[in-house]
């Protein structure tokens, strides 16, 4: 098993027992070093590996026992021996206790019993060793170990650390969301600015040292207002002086500071200021606050994270604020016209109304609010309107007043087809009375132009019923006894005195029908053609002096109108035309029928060949009093007023003039029965 | 005598053709200013009742119309009274004039007849 030789370091004086002791070994495969002295014995064992350390006689026990103690030092693994003949127990008991002896030997040495002794103390210094080793191997690997388990614990200590602080950390989010989430929602419950700063200042009590917020915006009138809490009263100013301007959040600016002091009659510490949208002007939320450095970093992030939220519930606020504004202009609006404005739907409820149409609802029809009748006022143009898609106009009369009622289809919903009209109610009674009134004026004016035309008229059929009588009596007279004959004739005479007397009455019927004032009458079907026909014949002496064409259309021209009215724009027209010829001329009137603007229209021509109308007066004959004629043959106002009748009927009026060429003009109306 | 009566009033007509024909007289009628025009040219009157205002053509444009050949006497007749109708006849050649309504028939067709 030993493979190498046994150190021995031997330390004598006695060369003769070292002579004797290396043949005593001889054969016994050992390294023999000795020394004579305890200092090269100590050099020695510090250098070299000694695997037994023998001390003989030679010295006193004391000096050995030291040695040996530096041997068990130095090398501790070595074997002990000390050749003594130790007398005292108390150096026995420290030879072993202290020394950690191995062997003492008292006896001279056989080379037997020394062999053994050698290689005994070598064998155990080996085992001792190789025991050490292991003892320091498994130390080693305990060390080893434990700082194995010790890493471990750090690990598991740390990574449950990491897991609680991460749970924490959970918490604490989940807890700043719930905050958050808590914010939004009392935002968006706030409807109204008051109470919407009211929440962002609740918000940033949070946050020490932050004061109530102060919000600069305009108001839906354009009126610039700053607002703020002073504890739980509500300050606001108006003022003309505009906010600085920011294109970002900011925060210790002194042109905020100076600025709010200046609207608040107060000092402000520092300002953080956040601007909210980006308008020209836009709105802008002051925070004051009392901290600096890393405090206003976490107030700046506290707001980073709140800011949409404001900007958003602010943005629908203000919206709010200008439907409600704008709801209330309108409203406001429509109650500020005069006139009756209504919103009606198709089946004739009243779904809004402003309080010119009424001020007591009385039911939910329109025609018994306006008009107090149970059925729908006749001339209403609603459902011609809903119908036909476009608005349309006519007169109703309601209580006293006379309405000229526009009424615009309207879409309730978008899509949804129309289904209510909107009706704006013009009241034209005054404007109707001096009308008819100014009409009369303009017969009265026309009937005296007349006065000779009139006599004529008269005075013709007149002629006869007086000759006749005058031939008649003078018949009865010269013979008394009547034939057959003459029976017959005297019937017949007198049949024709009848006839020239139902002319006469009729002649001055006419006059009459067309002198008397009209009465309001409603809007009715009449036939074009029959209107001329009627007004001809009291023109008939005028037109006399002239060649007359009259070319009437075969097709009844069937047009919605006031009869009378346009028989007065017909009789202005054909007097105008005999007027305008101081020398008999020609004058030509037609009717005829044409189509355009996806209508069908009937039309009428004056043509005369007169003295024309200079190009400098067209554009102003249809002005009122605008006259080129004498005081005593017009007012001034037949064309302005036959316009205006014409217009009123959905028709036209165009006049073609060449000085002493002649005149034409056109009405046209619209055909009833062909609108698209 | 033949006497031709324009004049579109019917009774006008009627009655002076009437008191014509009781003294005898031919009488030719014609309703406006065109016909008359042609029944002149046709019977060559010896006295001639010409209406000024009538329908085609007016009297006194018959009158023109007609020129050298004119025959017979004229009495224009109007109901539009006043000196501008006299005047009027007087400067197309009419015979004499007389308004309307004729305070005397029978003095109306003596005083034409003797015209004649």
């Amino acid at each position: 098993m030993n493979s190498s030789p046994a150190k021995v370091l031997w330390i004598s004086q006695n060369d003769k027992g070292i002579e004797q002791l290396r043949q005593s070994l001889a054969g016994v495969d050992v390294d023999l070093r000795t020394e004579s002295n305890f200092e090269s014995g100590q050099l020695f064992l510090k250098n070299q590996e000694v695997e037994v350390v023998v001390v003989d006689k030679s010295f006193k026990f004391k000096d050995s026992s030291d040695f040996l103690l530096f041997a068990k030092r130095h090398m501790p693994s070595a074997a002990r021996v000390i050749f003594s003949s130790a007398t005292n127990e108390g150096e026995l008991v420290s030879l072993v206790n202290e020394v950690g002896i191995y062997r003492v030997v008292d006896t001279g040495l056989e080379s037997n019993v020394f062999k053994e002794l050698v290689l005994g103390a070598a064998n155990h210094s080996r085992k001792t060793k190789s025991q050490t080793k292991i003892l320091q191997e498994i130390s080693l690997q305990n060390k080893k170990l434990e700082e194995l388990t010790h890493n471990l614990e750090f690990l598991v200590e740390e990574r449950t650390r990491s897991v609680e602080s991460s749970r924490e950390q959970d918490a604490q989010q989940s807890k700043i969301m719930r905050g958050l989430l808590g914010f939004i929602k009392n935002l968006s419950l706030a409807n109204i600015i008051d109470d919407w700063l009211g929440v962002i200042g609740v918000e940033v009590r949070k946050i020490h040292g932050v004061s109530p917020p102060v919000l600069a915006y305009t108001t839906p009138a354009g009126v610039k207002r700053l607002v703020t809490f002073r504890g739980k009263d509500l300050i606001e100013v108006e003022t003309s002086h505009i906010w600085p301007e920011l294109q970002e959040m900011r925060a210790g600016f002194k042109e905020d500071q100076h600025y709010l002091a200046n609207i608040f009659s107060r000092p402000f510490a520092n300002v953080v200021a956040v601007p909210l949208g980006k308008t020209r002007i836009p709105t802008v939320i002051y925070f004051e606050y009392l901290f600096s450095g890393a405090s206003l970093a976490t107030f700046l992030d506290f707001l980073f994270q709140r800011i949409q939220p404001i900007m958003l519930s602010l943005d629908r606020i203000l919206l709010e604020q200008q439907t409600r504004f704008a709801s209330k202009q309108w409203e406001q609006t429509f109650d500020s016209i005069q006139d009756p404005v209504a919103i009606i739907d198709f089946d004739y409820n009243l779904v809004r109304h402003n309080k010119s149409f009424t001020q007591s609802r009385v039911s939910g029809k329109c025609h018994k609010n306006l008009a107090s009748r149970d059925d729908i006022c006749p001339g209403c143009p609603v459902i011609k309107s809903l119908s036909s898609g476009n608005s349309s106009v006519s007169r109703i009369r309601a209580k006293d007043k006379i309405y000229e009622v526009h009424s615009y289809p309207i879409e309730v919903s978008p899509g949804g087809g129309i289904t209510n009209v909107i009706n704006h109610y013009v009241d034209v009674t005054i404007e109707r009375k001096l009308f008819s009134r100014l009409v009369q004026n303009e017969k009265m004016v026309a009937v005296g132009a007349l006065a000779a035309n009139i006599a004529h008229e008269l005075n013709n059929p007149l002629t006869g019923i007086r000759s006749l009588a005058q031939f008649l009596i003078h018949d009865v007279s010269s013979t008394a006894q009547k034939t057959l004959a003459q029976k017959t004739q005297l019937s017949s005479d007198l049949k024709e005195i009848e006839n020239a007397a139902e002319r006469s009455q009729k002649t001055i019927k006419n006059l009459l029908e067309f002198s008397q004032p009209f009465e309001i009458s409603n809007v009715g079907e009449f036939s074009l053609n029959e209107i001329v026909s009627k007004t001809l014949p009291l023109l008939q002496s005028g037109m006399r002096d002239h060649r007359n064409f009259v070319e009437l259309c075969k097709e009844d021209l069937i047009v919605k109108v006031e009869s009378h009215l346009v028989q007065q724009v017909v009789f202005n027209l054909l007097l105008n035309a005999c007027q305008a010829m101081r020398q008999p001329g020609q004058l030509t009137i037609s009717t005829s029928k044409s189509f355009h603007d996806d209508k069908a229209w009937a039309q009428l021509t004056v043509q005369d060949t007169g003295h024309g109308i200079a190009e400098s007066d067209q554009n102003q004959i249809f002005e009122p009093f605008f006259t080129t004629k004498g005081a005593e043959q017009g007012t001034g106002i037949g064309l302005s007023m036959s316009k205006n009748v014409i217009e009123r009927y959905g028709g036209k009026i165009s006049v073609v003039s060449q000085v002493n060429v002649g005149t034409t003009f056109t009405i046209t109306l619209p055909i009833v029965g062909f609108e698209k | 005598m033949k006497v031709l009566i324009v004049d579109d009033e019917p009774l006008v007509r009627y009655t002076l053709k009437r008191v014509l024909e009781s003294l005898g007289d031919t009488v030719v009628l014609a309703v406006d200013g065109q016909q008359g025009l042609d029944a002149w040219l046709k019977v060559s009157p010896d006295l001639t009742f010409l209406d000024i205002i009538m329908p085609k053509l007016t009297g006194p444009e018959v009158l023109i119309e007609l020129g050298n050949r004119k025959t017979g006497k004229v009495v224009m007749m109007s109901a539009f009274t006043g000196e501008q109708s006299q005047e009027t006849a007087k400067q197309v050649g009419a015979d004499d004039f007389i308004e309307k309504p004729f305070d005397d028939i029978f003095a109306v067709v003596k005083r034409a007849k003797e015209l004649v």
